[in-house]
């Protein structure tokens, strides 16, 4: 790409001129110099869309042997200036001055080279590739060089020409940019590899919080004959945890996170007052855990997932619903229960928090086992994590 | 004998001074020269009193002036034809960079403001018409390059629109009153804005960037072409009567305007000349018989320092200091009957 763009700026400073293989005819004269008569009267009024529609007319021409003239090349190196693409305002400056070396060409050539340097940026999908000045100058034509760059670098992740010298950043990665026609050469890599070379180290670390509230059912209980086991409850509950995220690479990751999982959840027994008469109170449903996920993470841009084995440690109530049953009311583990299973979870990453983090909204499930009955259960969230902002330039 | 007359003139501040001819190259009357804030460039324009208004560049060292280049808005391209332009009112600023804005129109155009840098003769319009559309003129920027100010029409009168530099705000409305506003003067650190109003007459008007507003002026006659120097407004005044043109100054802040010179000759479009350290304004007498003398006028009304140039009909003066000396630029006819106006530079160190 430096090779071009030198070859570019060389090609048009010495001036090659291409032969012109095809002749001309009157109606492609006629219809050069009615776009001439109109370049002109556009130019007058700064209408510099039009001048331009006008020269690429007389561009088209060209390959049917009409051959732009000095003013040709001129108009359309001021309708490209003041649209902000000095590259190709340089190349036709150069053109022009090649015919004819007008004083008014060749200094607004000079002045370019003296305001503007060269660079080459190039970025690969799912980098973040701003463009941004260190100042913005407001002097219109070089805010427009500035405006159309950075069009470039985010719509086509690549901007291959004049920028007005000073100091920007692209992508997290400072440079200063000298006035002339030496290179700023800046290729922004995808994480999608590691050098064997390279001590170990992960590509990006950031905290990892999911937020939100979790429906949790206390299935139906596998126990031996004549053992006393609480019936199937369920509930709703927060589920909130916090923890870290490590990358890998752009694609793969780890996380591992420490929370709370609870549910409450009332039951209505019609005999509760005589229940209470009788100093058997009871109330509802409860589960307190707290556990411990870890497991890989994978990025597919704003799409998260992740997934992994989940163990947990608590206490737990259950009231028994059936009025018939007026011996057992209501159980409460006697030490902590433990249980074992595993989750998943699928995030959609809808705004960054800061620099380093994005915020996500998730859907989670999974489901334990505490050695008589599985507890599944599903959550909503809001998911805090790191984003894989690093890039290898 | 001749000792007593020259020790008079000496006292008087009085002695004649040889100016430097600049080579403006053109057939026209040269007017409203400018120095760039560093006095390496001299912008002046060309008026053959016919067909166009044409605006020149001149870089100056030592009192010389090299080629000058004329600036040619797009659309007059000296190489490929055109005409019938206007190009003037320039005016210039150091920050960011040396630079010159001016207006400028095409024939049968809108008057459009265009920047250009000294040593390129390729202006570019400064502000498009998506940013304000109609007739755009009379450009002043504060010394400190903050704050951009000029007068547009798009309304039927002129306002006044004031664009902060550097920002994404589009130029907001200072002064849009159903009168017709003109000659905005932005002080040196671009908070505050002077500016003249014709309604009856013709008066002198203040805007603050924190919104204050008010009236510096309001005399008989017209009050007009304000200028900054330090926290003083100097302007022209036709007080006392139509063809009397004073010069006054007045407190940024209002209060009883002071006279300063009475009976001067009016510039094309400039406002008053200040020397730069802000404390002289810089006059030429209206009558015809004292046409060749320029006047340094102290604004503390301390004295008067006259310097006579041995040309004839001076006028529009421009003071800048350059490696350590102090350089005027006037325009004057070389002697009685001579068809157009020269543009002189005068060495006035210490003066």
């Amino acid at each position: 790409m430096r090779k071009t763009l030198s070859a570019l700026m060389l090609v048009s400073s010495f001036g090659f001129c291409l032969p012109q293989m095809a002749f001309a005819g009157e109606e492609e004269a006629a219809e050069h110099h009615r776009a001439l008569e109109e370049m002109r009267r556009l130019s007058g009024r700064n209408a510099w869309s039009g001048v331009e529609r006008n020269f690429q007319l007389i561009l088209k021409l060209q390959d049917m042997g009409e051959s732009p003239t000095a003013e040709d090349w001129m108009l359309g190196a001021q309708a490209a200036r003041a649209m902000g693409n000095m590259t190709e305002c340089r190349e036709r400056l150069a053109s022009s001055v090649r015919i004819s070396p007008e004083r008014e060409a060749v200094d607004l050539l000079s002045e370019i080279d003296r305001t503007y340097g060269l660079v080459d940026l190039a970025a690969e999908k799912g980098v973040d590739a701003t463009l941004t000045p260190a100042a913005m100058p407001f002097v219109p034509d070089q805010r427009k060089a500035i405006e159309s760059a950075q069009k470039a670098v985010k719509e086509d992740l690549s901007f291959e020409g004049l920028l007005p010298a000073g100091t920007y950043t692209y992508g997290g990665e400072e440079f200063v940019l000298n006035a002339g026609t030496e290179v700023v050469e800046i290729q922004l890599a995808a994480l999608d590899g590691r050098d064997p070379t390279e001590p170990f180290s992960f590509l990006y670390v950031g905290p990892r919080l999911d937020l939100g509230a979790a429906f949790t059912v206390g299935g139906e209980p596998s126990v031996e004959a004549g053992v006393v086991s609480p019936p199937s409850f369920s509930g709703m509950g927060a589920r909130l945890s916090a923890g870290v995220e490590m990358g890998l690479s752009p694609l793969l990751g780890l996380y591992a996170e420490v929370g709370y999982h609870g549910l409450t959840s009332s039951v209505d027994r019609a005999d509760s007052e005589l229940l209470e008469a009788d100093g058997r109170a009871f109330s509802g449903h409860q589960l307190r855990t707290g556990f411990l996920s870890l497991g890989p993470t994978f990025r597919f841009d704003a799409l998260w997932l992740n997934v992994g084995p989940t163990v947990s440690m608590g206490v737990a109530q259950s009231t028994n619903a059936d009025e018939s049953d007026r011996d057992n009311i209501m159980w409460v583990t006697s030490g902590p229960m433990a249980t074992v299973g595993g989750q998943a979870g699928v995030s959609y990453s809808v705004m960054e928090v800061g620099r380093d983090l994005a915020a996500a909204v998730s859907l989670l499930g999974g489901a334990q086992h505490d050695s008589q009955r599985l507890y599944p259960w599903g959550q909503f969230a809001v998911t805090l994590g790191p984003v894989p902002r690093t890039v290898l330039p | 004998m001749i000792r007593f007359p020259l020790l008079l003139s000496v006292l008087l501040g009085f002695s004649t001074a040889h100016a430097a001819e600049i080579n403006t190259q053109s057939s026209g009357h040269a007017q409203n020269p400018v120095w760039s804030p560093d006095g390496d460039w001299l912008a002046y324009e060309v008026n053959n009193l016919s067909t166009s208004v044409d605006l020149w560049l001149v870089k100056v060292d030592g009192g010389m002036g090299s080629q000058g280049r004329q600036l040619r808005i797009p659309g007059a391209s000296r190489s490929f034809g055109g005409g019938g332009t206007v190009v003037a009112a320039p005016v210039w600023t150091s920050k960011p960079s040396t630079m010159l804005f001016f207006e400028g129109s095409n024939a049968g155009g809108s008057l459009r403001i265009y920047y250009a840098m000294p040593g390129s003769a390729s202006p570019v319009e400064l502000i498009s018409t998506s940013t304000a559309k109609g007739n755009l003129s009379a450009p002043t920027i504060s010394p400190n390059g903050k704050r951009f100010a000029f007068v547009a029409d798009a309304t039927g009168n002129g306002d006044i629109l004031v664009w902060e530099l550097g920002g994404s705000k589009p130029p907001a409305v200072a002064a849009n009153t159903n009168s017709s506003e003109n000659f905005p003067a932005l002080n040196a650190v671009g908070d505050r804005l002077a500016f003249s109003r014709k309604g009856n007459g013709e008066d002198l008007f203040y805007w603050n960037v924190d919104g204050q507003a008010g009236s510096l002026s309001d005399a008989e006659g017209d009050q007009s072409r304000p200028r900054w120097a330090g926290d003083q407004v100097v302007y022209f005044s036709s007080q006392r009567g139509e063809g009397h043109w004073d010069v006054m100054a007045v407190n940024g802040s209002g209060g009883r305007p002071r006279t300063l010179a009475q009976d001067v000759r009016l510039p094309v479009r400039a406002a008053p000349a200040v020397t730069p350290d802000g404390r002289r304004v810089v006059v030429v007498s209206s009558n015809p018989a004292e046409g060749d003398i320029i006047r340094l006028v102290d604004l503390d009304g301390s004295g008067t320092t006259e310097i006579s140039t041995g040309l004839v009909a001076c006028g529009e003066p421009s003071v800048v200091e350059n490696k350590g000396r102090t350089w005027l630029a006037f325009t004057a006819l070389p002697s009685a009957g001579a068809d157009w106006r020269g543009l002189h530079v005068l060495d006035i160190t210490g003066r």
